[in-house]
C-alpha cells in the first residue's frame, strides 16, 4: 500500500510535468479558455458600473389612515378584569471573578438541570479599524478548529467530541465568541480545552491553506445570498471606510495572501486573558469552579504574557478615539439600488437608515417604533402587507444595536412583480408614522410586549449567557434589562414622534436584490424622488 | 540525466525504506497512544446518571381527559412567572388527499384568520399584547399551534385558542390572502435558497409512492386551486377535540390549570364528518418499520437513485448522499441516530475528517438527518474539490460503512454520540415551550408524555452490536445521490478539473478559488 501511494503520486507528478509543457504551447488559449468558464460561472455576483439616472419629480403619496382598531377589544370583560400586570421577575445577577492574569470570569449557580452553558468571550470582532485586521479575525477563528498545543486537529476535536455537542464558534462586531453546552460532569474537561484556546495554537502549513479554503468558501456561500448583499452594499454606501461597521471587502487574492505570522501576532494580540471574558451558567459550584478556571487559565503562559502588557477591563475599553458616531455620507434624496442576483426568483428588499448607538437616549424609542412597525404577526407592515394584501410572507423592522450609531432596517422579499405595491405599502406605512402619532393602545400594547420578552429572555442558560454578552457588546449596566424595563415605562408617544421624525423621516437607502429583467418596464418610473443606482 | 536517474532512484528507495520503517515504528507507538487514550477517554466520557435522570422535569406529567376526546397534559415549571401552551392536531401533509398538497400547511395560516368573536389578526395581537408569542408550524406527521405568555395572561390564551377551535369564520378574500402569502413562503423558503429546492425535490421523489411523496408547502398550481369548501373540509375533519392534543408547560397548579381547560375547552363539540380519521398507512406497508430483522435481508422497498440537476442559485456544485433510514417509532431509530452523529453530524465524525482532513477530496461536509413519524432520510452534503469527482467520494464512503459494518465503531466514538443525543434532549427541558414539545410528540407518537425519558435511557443502551447491525441494514451503497451544479458550462469545467493531474488541478483551483 506504502509504495503504491508514491507510485501513485510520481506519476501523477509526472503527468503534470509533461501537462506543463503541452500548457506552455496551448497556454494562451487554455488559460483564456480557463478563465472564460469560471468567470462565466461566477459573473452573477461580480459588480457593475453604478449607473446614476436623473432624479425625476417626486411623488406624492396616498396617505391614508391605517385601520387602528384597537384588536384587544374583543376579549371578554371576564377575562381582562382579573388579569393584572407582568409580574416582576428576580433579577439573578451573575457572580463575579478576575484572575491576576486579568481574565474575568462571570457565573450564575442554576441547578435546575444538570448542564452547564459556558462562553469564552475574545475582544477580536468581526468588524476592525481597518481592512488587514478584519481579514484575520475570521480566519484565526477559524484557525482555532486546526488544534492547539496540546493536540492536533484530529485529537482536539475527538477530545472536544467527548463533551457531547462540539464547540460553537461566532462572531459579534465585538468579540469572537466560543461555546459550549456540556453536561455538569463535564466542566473540568471542557475548562481545559477552552484555556488551550486561550493559550497557543501552532497551526502548520495544512491548517493555514485550510482555514483561507473555508474562508474563500464561506464568502462564495454568503454572496450567493440576496439578503446579504443587500446588507452589505447598505454598509458600504453609508459608512465611512474608517468606520467600525464599514464592511471591509477582500479579494480573493487579499486572504490567500494571508502569511501564518500576521494570524499568530494577530492571535497573540487579542486572544488573551485580560482580552477575554469566561461566562457560565448552569448546575456548578463555586469553589470547585474558582479552583478549575485558576487551574487551566492562570498558566504559566499568560504569566509570561502579563508581564509585557498591562491589565485592562473589557468594559471599559475604547478601542479607537474621536472615531465618527454617524455616516458621512450627506444625501438629500433617497436612494434605490438595484442588484443583479442571476436565477433569483424573489426579491430581497432592504430599508435602511443609520440611527443611534446603543447607548443612546433615542435607541430605545426605535427599537419600539421597529417592533410597532415590523416586530411580529400584530406589526403594522405585517397585518397590512402580508395579512390583508397577501404581498410577501417575511416582513420585519428592526433597530439594531451597537457601540456605534447602528442601522434601522425594513426587510423583505417578494415576487418581482409584487416589488412596486410592496415599496409603495412601506412607504406609505413610513409616511404615516411621521405625520401621525402612536395611538394609546398601540403604545401600551408594544410596551407590554417588549417587557414580555424581557421575562423570556432569561429562561435558559445560553439566553443568560447572551444576555451578558449583549451587554459588553453594548458597554451597558450590569442591570441594563431592569433599567430598559423602566424605560419602556417612561416612554411617550410625542417622545417616539419626534423620534420617529428624527431618523426615519428623511432619505433613507432602499436596496433590492433581485433580476432586473423580471421587473415591470415602468420600474424605474416608479421611483421618481429616488436616485437610482444599478450594481 | 540517467546519472541523475539513478539517484533519483536510489533516493525513492531510501525514502520508501525509511518511511516503511518509520509507518512501522508510528503504528506500534499510535497503538499503544490509542490505547492509552481510550482508557482515558473511558473515564472522560460521563453520560448521565441515573440520579441525574431521575430528577428531571419530565418525571411528573398530570394527565387528564375531557369527555369530547381532548387530551390535556400539564407541567408544572415554577422557574419564571409564564406559561407555554401547545395544541397538536394529529393531521400534517401526509394526510393529504392527491392534488391538495399543502392544505395542512395553508388551513395553518387560515387559523389566524378570525372567528366569530375576533377579527382577522386579533388572535397575533391579544397575545403579542401582553408580552407573549404566538406561531404555528406543519410537518408531514402534525400541525402545532403555540403560544407562550406571562402567566396572568392563561385565561385570555385558553380562551383564544378555543374560540377559534368552536367559532372559527373563513372566507374567500383572506384564503386568497394566504395563498399568496403561502406562495410568497415558497419563494422565500425553498425556490429563492441555493440547493434547497432541488434537494427537496430529489427528497419526495425518493419517497414516491409513500405518504411522504409531496412537499409539505406544496405545489403552485395546487395551492392555487384551493376552494374555501375544501378548506372547511379539511377543518372539520381533523381540527376536533378528538384528534388534539393540548399541553401546558410553566407556572401554574395542574389541578386548577385543568379545571381552566375544562372550562373553556370542554363546549367544543366534534363536528361530523364525512371523511375518515384513520391515517392513510400506505407508508407502513412500504417502509423497513415493520420488517422484521430476516426480512430486511431481501432489502428495504424504498430504493436509492441517483441523479444530476443543475441550479443556477448555486454558488459552487454540491454531493449529497443520503439513507433511507427508519421513522422514529422503529426500535432502529436510536441507533440509527447515533450512528449518524459518528458517521457525519460531528466536526470530528469519521466521514467528514476522512473527506475533508484525510483525502482532502471535498472542502466541507454537512450531516442533515431528516427523521419523521414513518420514515426518514440520513443524508450529507459535500463541497468536492473541483479535482475530485463523485464516484471517488462515494468510493471512500463504501470502504468506511464496510469497515464499520465489519467492525462497529469505538466506545469512545459511541460514549460522544450518546452524549450528544442526551445533550439534544436537555437543551429542550430548558424552556417551557420545547418541554410542551417533547410531552406533546411523546403523546402523539408513543402515546406516552415521558418518552424523552424513555429516549434517554434508549440511547443509553445501546451498544456496538445494534450499531452494526444498523449499518448493514439501512447504510449500505443502495444510496441517494444527488449532484447539483451551477450550470452547464460549471460541468463541462469540473470535469476538465477531474481529468487533468490533480497537482494541476489544485494550482487552478487555487487560482480561481
Amino acid at each position: 500500500m506504502v509504495n503504491g501511494n508514491i507510485t501513485q503520486e510520481f506519476e501523477s507528478d509526472d503527468r503534470a510535468a509533461v501537462f506543463m509543457i503541452y500548457l506552455k504551447k496551448r497556454q494562451y488559449l487554455f488559460t483564456l479558455f480557463v478563465i472564460w468558464f469560471l468567470l462565466s460561472s461566477c459573473s452573477q455576483f461580480s459588480k457593475s458600473d453604478s449607473e446614476e439616472k436623473p432624479a425625476l419629480e417626486p411623488e406624492l403619496f396616498n396617505i391614508e389612515p391605517l385601520e387602528t382598531k384597537n384588536p384587544g377589544q374583543f376579549l371578554p370583560e371576564s377575562i381582562t378584569r382579573r388579569e393584572g400586570a407582568i409580574a416582576e421577575t428576580l433579577h439573578q445577577p451573575f457572580s463575579q471573578f478576575v484572575l491576576e492574569n486579568g481574565l474575568r470570569v462571570k457565573y450564575l449557580h442554576n441547578p435546575a438541570l444538570p448542564t452547564i452553558s459556558i462562553a469564552l468571550v475574545v475582544d477580536a470582532g468581526k468588524y476592525q479599524f481597518n481592512g488587514i485586521d478584519e481579514r484575520l479575525s475570521p480566519l484565526v477563528l477559524k484557525l482555532l478548529r486546526q488544534g492547539a498545543r496540546q493536540y492536533s486537529k484530529k485529537e482536539f476535536q475527538r477530545q472536544v467530541s467527548l463533551l457531547g455537542k462540539p464547540f460553537q464558534y461566532r462572531q459579534t462586531a465585538q468579540f469572537s465568541i466560543i461555546s459550549a453546552e456540556i453536561l455538569s460532569q463535564d466542566l473540568e474537561h471542557s475548562l481545559n480545552l477552552l484555556s488551550q484556546q486561550l493559550t497557543e495554537i501552532k497551526p502548520d502549513s495544512g491548517a493555514l491553506k485550510k482555514v483561507i479554503e473555508q474562508q474563500l468558501l464561506e464568502n462564495k456561500l454568503t454572496k450567493s445570498s440576496g439578503a446579504y448583499l443587500a446588507k452589505r452594499l447598505f454598509y458600504q454606501e453609508n459608512y465611512p471606510p474608517e468606520h467600525l461597521y464599514f464592511q471591509h471587502q477582500d479579494n480573493s487574492d487579499e486572504i490567500k495572501s494571508v502569511k501564518k505570522d500576521e494570524l499568530l501576532r494577530f492571535y497573540r494580540r487579542q486572544y488573551r486573558p485580560e482580552k477575554s471574558l469566561l461566562i457560565l451558567s448552569g448546575d456548578l459550584e463555586s469553589k470547585i469552579l474558582k479552583n478549575q478556571v485558576k487551574r487551566f487559565f492562570e498558566s504559566n503562559k499568560f504569566e509570561q504574557k502579563q508581564a509585557k502588557l498591562r491589565l485592562k477591563p473589557l468594559a471599559n475599553k475604547k478601542r479607537v478615539k474621536n472615531r465618527p458616531n454617524n455616516t458621512s455620507v450627506n444625501k438629500n434624496k433617497s436612494q434605490f439600488n438595484f442588484i443583479e442576483r442571476k436565477g433569483a426568483r424573489q426579491v430581497d428588499l432592504l430599508y435602511g437608515m443609520v440611527t443611534v448607538p446603543r447607548r443612546s437616549s433615542d435607541w430605545l424609542g426605535l427599537k419600539i417604533i421597529a417592533a410597532l412597525l415590523g416586530g411580529g404577526p400584530d406589526s403594522r407592515l405585517f397585518s397590512d402587507l402580508r395579512e390583508k394584501q397577501g404581498l410577501a410572507y417575511y416582513l420585519s423592522a428592526q433597530q439594531l444595536d451597537g457601540r456605534y450609531s447602528s442601522p434601522f432596517f425594513i426587510k423583505t422579499s417578494v415576487a418581482h412583480n409584487k416589488l412596486i405595491p410592496m415599496i409603495k405599502g412601506i412607504n406609505r406605512h413610513i409616511r404615516y408614522l411621521c405625520h401621525n402619532k402612536i395611538k394609546p393602545y398601540e403604545l401600551l400594547k408594544i410596551k407590554q410586549q417588549l417587557r414580555g420578552e424581557i421575562v423570556f429572555k432569561q429562561q435558559t442558560n445560553r439566553q443568560r449567557l447572551n444576555n451578558i454578552i449583549k451587554q459588553y457588546e453594548n458597554s451597558l449596566e450590569d442591570n441594563y434589562l431592569i433599567t430598559m424595563k423602566e424605560e419602556i415605562r417612561k416612554i411617550t408617544s410625542e417622545q417616539l414622534f419626534d423620534i420617529a421624525n428624527k431618523y426615519l423621516c428623511g432619505t433613507h437607502t432602499i436596496i433590492a436584490v433581485g433580476q432586473s429583467n423580471k421587473l415591470k418596464k415602468n420600474f424605474q418610473n416608479e421611483f421618481k424622488d429616488s436616485i437610482y443606482h444599478k450594481y | 540525466m540517467i546519472e541523475n536517474g539513478t539517484i533519483l532512484i536510489k533516493r525513492i528507495h531510501m525514502t520508501v525504506l525509511i518511511i516503511i520503517v518509520g509507518m512501522v515504528f508510528s503504528h506500534l507507538f499510535y497503538a499503544s497512544v490509542q490505547a492509552s487514550e481510550t482508557v482515558e477517554d473511558a473515564s472522560i466520557c460521563h453520560l448521565l446518571t441515573p440520579e441525574q435522570v431521575n430528577h428531571l422535569k419530565l418525571s411528573n406529567v398530570f394527565y387528564t381527559k375531557l369527555k369530547n376526546g381532548l387530551r390535556i397534559y400539564i407541567l408544572e415549571n415554577h422557574e419564571l412567572p409564564v406559561f407555554s401552551l401547545r395544541l397538536i392536531f394529529d393531521v400534517g401533509a401526509a394526510d393529504e388527499k392527491k392534488g391538495e398538497s399543502g392544505y395542512a400547511h395553508l388551513f395553518e395560516h387560515m387559523m389566524f384568520k378570525g372567528s366569530e368573536n375576533v377579527i382577522d389578526g386579533g388572535h397575533f395581537a391579544a397575545i403579542k399584547q401582553v408580552g407573549g408569542q404566538v406561531n404555528a408550524s406543519t410537518d408531514y406527521d402534525k400541525t402545532v399551534y403555540w403560544s407562550e405568555a406571562p402567566i396572568n395572561f392563561l385565561d385570555r390564551v385558553l380562551w383564544l385558542e378555543a374560540e377559534r377551535l368552536q367559532n372559527l369564520k373563513l372566507n374567500e378574500l383572506s384564503l386568497e390572502n394566504q395563498k399568496s402569502a403561502v406562495l410568497e413562503e415558497k419563494l422565500l423558503r425553498i425556490d429563492n435558497v441555493p440547493y434547497y429546492k432541488t434537494a427537496s425535490e430529489f427528497m419526495i421523489s425518493a419517497w414516491q409512492g409513500t405518504d411522504y411523496d409531496h412537499l409539505i408547502i406544496g405545489t403552485e398550481n395546487e395551492i392555487k386551486k384551493a376552494s374555501l369548501s375544501q378548506v372547511q373540509a379539511f377543518f372539520s375533519q381533523y381540527y376536533r377535540p378528538e384528534n388534539a392534543i393540548l399541553v401546558l408547560v410553566g407556572d401554574v397548579n395542574s389541578v386548577k390549570a385543568a379545571q381552566k381547560i375544562e372550562q373553556y375547552f370542554s363546549p367544543i363539540k366534534n363536528s361530523p364528518t364525512k371523511r375518515s380519521l384513520i391515517k392513510d398507512s400506505r407508508i407502513k406497508e412500504t417502509t423497513v418499520e415493520n420488517i422484521l430483522p430476516d426480512e430486511r435481508k431481501e432489502g428495504p422497498i424504498l430504493k436509492g437513485k441517483s441523479e444530476t440537476h443543475f441550479d443556477p442559485l448555486a454558488p459552487f456544485p454540491l454531493y449529497a448522499l443520503g439513507w433511507h433510514t427508519p421513522g422514529l417509532k422503529n426500535s432502529d431509530f436510536y441507533a440509527v441516530e447515533l450512528l449518524a452523529d459518528i458517521l457525519l453530524n460531528y466536526e470530528a465524525s469519521r466521514l467528514k475528517y476522512k473527506l475533508k482532513d484525510e483525502q482532502a477530496l471535498v472542502f466541507e461536509t454537512i450531516g442533515f438527518p431528516l427523521t419523521f413519524e414513518q420514515a426518514g432520510i440520513t443524508a450529507m452534503g459535500m463541497v468536492p474539490h473541483s479535482y475530485v469527482n463523485f464516484a471517488q467520494i462515494q468510493a471512500l464512503v463504501r470502504d468506511e460503512l464496510h469497515q464499520v459494518q465489519k467492525m462497529g465503531v469505538t466506545e469512545t466514538e459511541l460514549c460522544s454520540a450518546k452524549k450528544h443525543r442526551q445533550l439534544l434532549i436537555l437543551d429542550k427541558m430548558s424552556n417551557n415551550r420545547e418541554l410542551a414539545e417533547l410531552i406533546g410528540n411523546g403523546v402523539l407518537f408513543f402515546d406516552n408524555p415521558r418518552q424523552a425519558l424513555l429516549a434517554l435511557n434508549a440511547y443509553q443502551s445501546v451498544d456496538n452490536f445494534q450499531i452494526k447491525a444498523v449499518a448493514q441494514a439501512y447504510f449500505n451503497d443502495d444510496w441517494l445521490a444527488l449532484e447539483i451544479i451551477p450550470d452547464p458550462g460549471v460541468r463541462f469545467i469540473k470535469w476538465l478539473m477531474e481529468i487533468l493531474p490533480r497537482s494541476l488541478s489544485q494550482t487552478i483551483e487555487q487560482q480561481f478559488l
